[in-house]
């Protein structure tokens, strides 16, 4: 019961530290959460280079060397636009002038890449309307031309597409809208289809067109000649895997360097008190290897009471995502920051309990007194 | 009655090395039952090291010590412990006391290794003592919030906790002002009047004054015995 006491009478002192380890397990789950998501959006990179893409050209033709019309038929004067591959969304207008968007696919694109989620299924339902485009009411069927109403925001044209296919309900497809090269972070977004018809014919001359992969063997050099700005798919990925990858490396050296200066801080801080108060034990009656002994277990307990916390944390955290559908923290990832904090925790308090078990209590107790 | 009794006393550090130090050669001394005693000498002349020996904090290179009958030398570290624990209380001078903590946790330390006072016992041994040594009404206070009087009050009540046949004291009012040294000492005869033997180690000719004998020691030697 004594030993208790004692015991409890000299932790007492180290709960902090106990929390300290809890927020770095937790910060070490966080900075695995975000490596993972970092490493899908990589792997989204390399599924553009798996379907032979890598040496085309990524062209972004909106917002720069003050080109303002980007629209489809002044871009097909400026360069060959036949092999462009990307998504451009039309306002589709009913009589009651109700707006709609309708996505709409080059050839280009559903022709290369299917793979990429842009499969399209032939079997339609007789009863199946298009849920995008609500305004037009039409029963759609695949292979045949429709005309629908469009406007540029100003007039209305009206536009003859044809349907190739209806998007996999459910299916997910990556989405080219905010896909730029160089100046923003960019990464292919990951997008939920929802019933999405791809209607494909030429692109109406007033659609807009922000960028997309030129599936022809034009040089990016071109494209940045004329204003535009162009990197190949392979160079792109490149730079932003080398920028994630860089990021990644760079948080995580931070959190180790942070566990590791933080831990070792406190201990090293605390040792003197540390030594003090087990050379007052061992003036009172208590043997070196005892208080040597005691303050590892209670070593031991300070890291066994972060992680329990921590444990507790995670579970909180990993019950709110999972309810929210958006897991990025699991208990693998848990783990794995344990796993780091206790290698960082058992080099950095090495050091001190070794100046601690190695100390004489005799030079210690005449000095100074115990904090 | 011999409590103490030291004969051919040796303390070697560093034994056998380059850096050996010799720091007691052949002390022989006896402290009677309820003597008081002042250990005086120089820094380095081995006043301290003959007091962690005579407190078991260290043990002798060589000789005997007897310890109310007890040959010290032959016990194992655990048994030391205990008799530091029941046979002596120390009071450091710098007052060794855990300064986040309260007088009475301060004080109730050295009852928590021994099964002398249990239960409802502990407190009541400690607010005894904490009464006896005039703290009455500070027992909450953290000893970091105290005087250095005050402190010394609180390291001579741990001291006595356990209620010890021997005090040892090094430089109990080096650092306190003459009026709270005098307070000090006055404590320390009031516990000789009691039976205690106090065995201090002091600088201060004046407090060695005050007890019953002094001994100097030179280059780890006894080199005078002086019986007041």
């Amino acid at each position: 019961m004594n030993r208790i006491k004692i015991f409890l009478s000299n932790i007492r002192h180290s709960w902090l530290f106990s929390l300290v380890l809890m927020c770095e397990v937790v910060v070490c789950i966080c900075l695995f959460a975000i490596a993972s998501t970092s490493t899908t959006a990589v792997r989204g990179w390399s599924d553009y280079l798996n379907l032979n893409t890598a040496s085309k050209s990524l062209v972004a033709f909106d917002g720069y060397d003050d080109i303002n019309d980007t629209s489809y038929g002044t871009l097909s004067k400026m360069t060959d636009m036949s092999g462009l591959a990307t998504t451009v969304e039309l306002r589709d207008v009913n009589e009651d002038a109700v707006f709609s968007g309708i996505n709409i696919a080059t050839p280009a694109l559903a022709d290369n890449f299917d793979d990429m989620g842009f499969k399209f299924s032939g079997d339609v339902s007789s009863d199946y309307r298009e849920a995008y485009a609500t305004s037009s009411q039409t029963d759609y069927e695949i292979n045949k031309f429709y005309d629908i109403s469009a406007t540029d925001g100003i007039d209305i044209y009206s536009v003859r597409v044809k349907i190739i296919g209806i998007r996999d309900s459910n299916s997910k497809y990556y989405g080219f809208s905010t896909f730029k090269p160089l100046n923003e972070i960019v990464q292919p977004i990951l997008e939920e289809s929802i019933h999405g018809i791809l209607i494909c014919d030429n692109l109406p001359e007033f659609a807009k067109v922000e960028s997309g992969i030129m599936i022809n063997d034009i040089a990016p050099s071109h494209y940045n000649d004329l204003g535009f700005q162009a990197i190949t798919v392979r160079e792109y990925y490149d730079s932003k895997t080398s920028d994630e990858f860089d990021i990644l490396m760079y948080l995580a050296i931070c959190c180790i360097i942070f566990a590791a200066a933080s831990i070792l801080c406190n201990y090293v801080l605390n040792i003197d008190n540390i030594t003090k108060r087990s050379a007052v034990m061992y003036v009172c009656g208590e043997t070196k290897a005892s208080v040597v002994c005691m303050e590892a277990v209670k070593m031991v307990s300070v890291f066994s009471v972060g992680m329990a916390i921590s444990y507790g944390i995670t579970h909180l955290i990993i019950l709110t995502t999972a309810f929210n559908q958006g897991a990025i923290v699991t208990w693998a990832k848990f783990y794995q920051s344990v796993g780091v904090i206790l290698g960082v925790y058992l080099l950095s308090v090495l050091i001190g309990f070794v100046k601690f078990a190695r100390i004489n209590p005799l030079k210690v107790i005449g000095n100074e007194n115990v904090d | 009655m011999n409590i103490i009794n030291i004969k051919d006393l040796h303390k070697k550090y560093n034994e056998g090395k380059d850096n050996e130090v010799h720091a007691l050669s052949g002390v022989d001394l006896t402290v009677e039952k309820a003597d008081s005693l002042a250990i005086m000498g120089v820094s380095g002349s081995g006043k301290s090291t003959l007091l962690n020996i005579l407190g078991c904090l260290d043990i002798p290179t060589s000789g005997t010590y007897i310890l109310k009958d007890e040959n010290i030398s032959d016990k194992s570290a655990s048994e030391l412990a205990k008799i530091r624990n029941k046979t002596i209380g120390f009071i450091l001078q710098s007052f060794g006391l855990i300064e986040s903590d309260s007088v009475y946790t301060n004080i109730k330390l050295p009852l928590l290794f021994s099964n002398k006072y249990v239960g409802k016992e502990v407190k009541k041994r400690v607010n005894s003592i904490i009464i006896e040594v005039g703290l009455k009404g500070l027992e909450k206070k953290k000893v970091r919030d105290m005087s250095g009087g005050q402190k010394q009050r609180v390291a001579i009540a741990r001291a006595l906790v356990n209620d010890p046949d021997i005090i040892l004291a090094d430089e109990p009012t080096s650092a306190l002002d003459s009026k709270t040294a005098s307070e000090i000492m006055a404590i320390f005869k009031d516990l000789q009047a009691k039976g205690k033997t106090i065995i201090i180690v002091t600088h201060d000719k004046h407090v060695a004054d005050q007890l019953d004998r002094t001994v100097y020691i030179k280059d780890g030697l006894l080199i005078d015995i002086d019986e007041v």
